[in-house]
């Protein structure tokens, strides 16, 4: 396998905003796609030296809006102005609803070799507390679709914590969804953002989140669960059959480099993390005009990124490798972090593991418990 | 000259229109030209002017020509408005042959008013009636007037009908205040007495002293002595106000004004106090000097260590210019360092916090206040503890005595049963009931001063819609059945919690206070106990359940800045709390007490 970095593209359309969604996205108007295609190629042409790209990850927005043919432009400037590897792992999110009417084929010929569906729950009285527009048939109907268009690697997510939601809805969401032998599952509790149309009904009373605890146990219930059924945890929120991790999503807890392209779009290239502006227009004014559209970038210092490389690397079961680190830094993981984890270590938060350290299996669930140990404090 | 002198003061509830009345006053006798008028002139700090309450007293000198061709000299004496500083009303209402007493034409008396007119007529005032604001809709004059004549049994037929805010009446409050109030009495030729009404520091000069020449004169190079502390000074500079301090070759008999004598400590210049000279001075002081003993204390920490120092310097600044103010250093196992204050009362106390943090910049954990008790221990032996971790162990007590108040409320009569069920609550005995007409009663009550610490106030404004007024005055020690509740957490008294409650409250009071910290304290990373005890025995018990989860399910590319951010966000706000133990405690918990609903 050929090393190269992550590309990530965002498709900021959707048909309608999810309720909990705090992600930058505009309503889809007629002929907006095809204009914002020409602004992602400015943009392409601008940042692409023929790098080597080893992943690439079309996210949204709701990247299913765009057609098969839009979706082979947007591939098409890719092996333009970069060099994609010829095993490049290319992935897609998309709405079930958004693909009821197509040829879920067309999207594998134009490239696509990954499908991440935004199935989210399997029950028509949940999915509008979610501000989502398809329902439990729609999800289960696009998998089978997608299964049969051969899409192998295919991945749903899953939300818990979803005000109304009980343990017994989320096995059963669990049970039919592993009875549909998917290699992939995500598994995100609900995070409510004050400024989503979720958190204000939360916040003014309107709606009421689950108690905390059921959704540790529901949290419980999957990691016990998902491994019988031959799906093992490798992140915190995310199980797959072994061989199928997201290989995109890898780069960014291996704390590797990626670029970004579209509004709102982040990169991390050589120790700088920067944003594209989270606005179309003044998007597109800056690539058509030659100009990169980051808003804001942020360098950070060694100490900085040593403490993201272990954070990040813990959000993986297989933990930080402590060989990389030290390949990567010139010092050793203990040099930098040597009381906190001699301490984690005695507390039984952190193991050793033939590569480095990892999250303890009881310590995953209260992960930021720990990621706060490894960052300093910010006055001083 | 000394019969052209009139010295008076404003007697009003607040928001009655004092201020707007005194501004009215200074506006009319061209004392200040428009201007120079800011909105209330006498309310100069930015704190009194927000809250409409006057801290610090302010004298200012009206020069008025009256209708008999004569001109006079009419000092007006601030008094302030808050039950806190009763001390201060009497020693300027001593300053002052006249009181004029505003009352608002729809409200009526309140028990602030009956409390200070009742002290006016003590020092044998001459008091002029005003009644203010007649403007408005709700205004009715003859019923105040009759409320006048029965509650407090002077003559209000001649009450002058005023607005303050649109010049009404103005003009004859002048001429009454001529008329009605006599010059002042002293003898220029007797050695000097002068009363100490108030005193502010200056940073340049030192203590300015505001104060009544009663006898002889006054005048710089003088060598002076305080007959209550004893202290001895050369006088600097002495003046009046007019309102700004203003020179004068002296102060003779009768007037009002300032003295600079480069005092260093306000401690020196004692309000009460009689100035006489150092050499052949009076024999005798001025009646009714005491010292004032802070009934009010509670701790004030740093949030942050480092802030210690400059809290210390801080309370010094702040005791130049509050002579009632006292504090010592005091530590606590969950806060550190920091200082026991004490404080006359209440307001007294909030307003010195808001000064620390606003004009100090300081960010500060206050504990629950608490009165001074009075300890007699087994051996005969009495002692004040100010603070109830320091209460003694029980088994050496014979007797803790607690300040008792008498309060008098005014409140209309449909809320009687609402009254006396509050006081009821607040473990108070009922003195005495009479109606000050057919709708409003003034209800007498003789309460603990620690249950007027919580939420009297609060409650007594909720269960009467706002209508009814108190006020109180410390009687003296009672002895009382208490004990000292302390919580623990994780098996750990936490010293700054403790409190000493009635032992009929204990049980409800220690269970609300629990489940109230239970809310408060977040979860750890293990189970963590909070328990009310009672000496070794736990009276109530909850646990703060410990962490299930606390993980953040997204982290792909562009949320990595923002969740570092967050989560070093969240590690900030974790060293604000303090560790007592192994136990992150935020600082609400430390001003629980003071919210719990038993």
């Amino acid at each position: 396998m050929e090393t190269g970095i992550g590309l990530y593209i965002h498709i900021p359309f959707c048909r309608q905003k999810c309720a909990y969604c705090d992600f930058y996205s505009v309503l889809a108007q007629p002929g907006a796609i095809d204009r914002y295609l020409n602004s992602l190629a400015a943009e392409m042409r601008l940042q692409g030296q023929g790098q080597l790209i080893s992943t690439v990850f079309l996210g949204g927005g709701t990247p299913s809006l765009l057609t098969a043919r839009q979706i082979s432009t947007v591939l098409d400037g890719v092996s333009r102005y970069f060099l994609l590897a010829k095993d490049a792992e290319i992935s897609m999110e998309a709405n079930p609803e958004t693909l009821l009417n197509t040829d879920l084929a067309a999207y594998r010929v134009a490239g696509i070799n990954r499908l991440s569906l935004g199935v989210q729950v399997l029950d028509n009285d949940l999915l509008p507390h979610l501000g989502r527009r398809h329902t439990a048939q729609d999800a289960l109907t696009i998998i089978t679709r997608a299964q049969a268009a051969g899409f192998t690697n295919l991945s749903c997510d899953l939300i818990y914590g979803i005000p109304g939601q009980t343990m017994v809805g989320w096995q059963h969401d669990l049970q039919t969804i592993t009875a549909r032998g998917l290699p992939h599952l995500s598994l995100y509790c609900l995070e409510v953002h004050d400024e989503t149309p979720l958190g204000q009904a939360i916040n003014s009373g309107k709606m009421q989140l689950p108690d905390p605890d059921l959704a540790a146990d529901m949290y419980d219930w999957a990691r016990e669960f998902l491994p019988q059924q031959g799906l093992v945890q490798y992140e915190i929120s995310n199980f797959s059959r072994p061989g199928f991790e997201c290989r995109h999503n890898l780069i960014y807890w291996h704390n590797d480099e990626y670029l970004g392209l579209g509004p709102a779009a982040c990169s991390y290239r050589s120790g700088v993390r920067a944003c594209n502006v989270a606005d179309m227009d003044t998007y597109a004014c800056l690539v058509q005009s030659g100009q990169r559209p980051v808003g804001s970038s942020e360098c950070l210092d060694v100490r900085g990124s040593a403490a993201e490389t272990v954070i990040l690397g813990l959000r993986l079961m297989s933990g930080v490798d402590a060989h990389k680190f030290v390949q990567r830094f010139g010092v050793t993981l203990e040099d930098v972090f040597g009381d906190t984890i001699t301490d984690l270590l005695q507390r039984g938060w952190l193991v050793s593991t033939e590569k480095g350290y990892a999250l303890s299996a009881h310590m995953v669930p209260l992960a930021n418990v720990v990621f706060r140990c490894f960052l300093t404090d910010t006055n001083t | 000259m000394q019969q052209n002198i009139r010295n008076f003061c404003i007697i009003a509830h607040i928001d009655h229109g004092k201020s707007t009345l005194a501004d009215q006053l200074i506006q009319t006798t061209g004392t200040l030209s428009q201007r120079e008028m800011v909105d209330q002139v006498l309310d100069n700090m930015d704190l009194e002017r927000e809250r409409g309450i006057t801290i610090k007293l302010q004298t200012v000198r009206l020069l008025y020509q009256a209708a008999d061709g004569q001109e006079y000299v009419l000092n007006l004496i601030d008094t302030p408005g808050h039950v806190d500083f009763s001390y201060e009303v009497s020693r300027s209402l001593a300053a002052c042959e006249g009181a004029l007493l505003v009352v608002d034409a729809a409200q009526g008396i309140e028990a602030q008013t009956l409390a200070n007119v009742y002290l006016a007529l003590e020092h044998n005032l001459a008091i002029i009636p005003v009644i203010n604001k007649i403007d408005l809709p709700a205004a009715d004059p003859e019923r105040v007037k009759r409320e006048i004549e029965d509650v407090i049994g002077i003559d209000a037929e001649n009450a002058i009908l005023c607005s303050a805010k649109e010049g009404i009446g103005i003009v004859e409050i002048l001429e009454r205040i001529v008329t009605e109030v006599p010059p002042p009495s002293g003898n220029p030729e007797a050695p000097l007495r002068a009363l100490i009404f108030d005193s502010i520091y200056d940073d340049y000069r030192g203590v300015i002293t505001y104060l009544r020449v009663v006898d002889g004169t006054l005048a710089p190079g003088i060598k002076i002595r305080m007959m209550a502390t004893g202290a001895e000074f050369e006088v600097d500079d002495v003046g009046i106000f007019t309102p700004s301090q203003t020179p004068l070759p002296e102060l003779t008999a009768g007037q009002v004004g300032y003295m600079a004598a480069s005092i260093k400590n306000v401690k020196d210049t004692r309000v009460g106090d009689t100035i006489t000279l150092a050499k052949g001075g009076a024999k005798e002081p001025l009646p009714g000097y005491k010292q004032i003993m802070p009934m009010v204390y509670c701790g004030l920490y740093p949030i942050d260590t480092v802030q210690y120092e400059d809290l210390r310097t801080a309370l010094e600044k702040l005791q130049l210019n509050d002579a009632s103010l006292v504090f010592e250093p005091e530590t606590s196992d969950a806060l550190g360092f920091g200082f026991r204050c004490g404080f006359l009362g209440l307001l007294h106390m909030e307003v010195v916090q808001e000064r620390l943090e606003r004009e100090y910049g300081l960010d500060l954990i206050t504990t629950a206040p608490n009165t001074v008790y009075q300890v007699t221990l087994n051996d005969g032996s009495v002692r004040k503890v100010d603070n109830p971790s320091d209460l003694p162990p029980a088994g050496s007590i014979a007797e803790l005595a607690e300040p008792y108040v008498k309060a008098s409320i005014i409140v209309p009569s449909e809320f009687i049963g609402n009254m006396m069920e509050l006081c009821k609550d607040k473990r108070g005995n009922f003195v005495n009931m009479d109606y000050l007409d057919s709708n409003r009663v003034v209800l007498i009550y003789e309460l603990p001063l620690s249950e007027i610490l919580y939420d009297f106030y609060d409650q007594l404004k909720s269960r009467s819609k706002g209508y009814a007024s108190l006020d109180y005055e410390i009687i003296g020690y009672r002895p009382s059945d208490l004990e000292r509740l302390d919580i623990l957490i994780n098996g750990e008294v936490l010293d700054a919690l403790s409190t000493i409650v009635h032992k009929d409250r204990a049980y409800s009071k220690g269970k609300a206070l629990v489940q109230k910290l239970r809310r408060i304290i977040p979860r750890q990373m293990f189970d963590v106990p909070v328990q009310a005890a009672i000496g070794n025995k736990v009276i109530a018990r909850e646990t703060v359940k410990a962490l299930r989860k606390d993980v953040l399910a997204k982290c792909y590319g562009g949320d990595i800045s923002r969740k570092r951010k967050l989560l070093e966000k969240q590690k900030e706000g974790k060293k604000r709390m303090k560790q007592v133990g192994n136990v992150e405690i935020p600082q609400e918990a430390f001003m629980a007490v003071l919210k719990v609903d038993e």
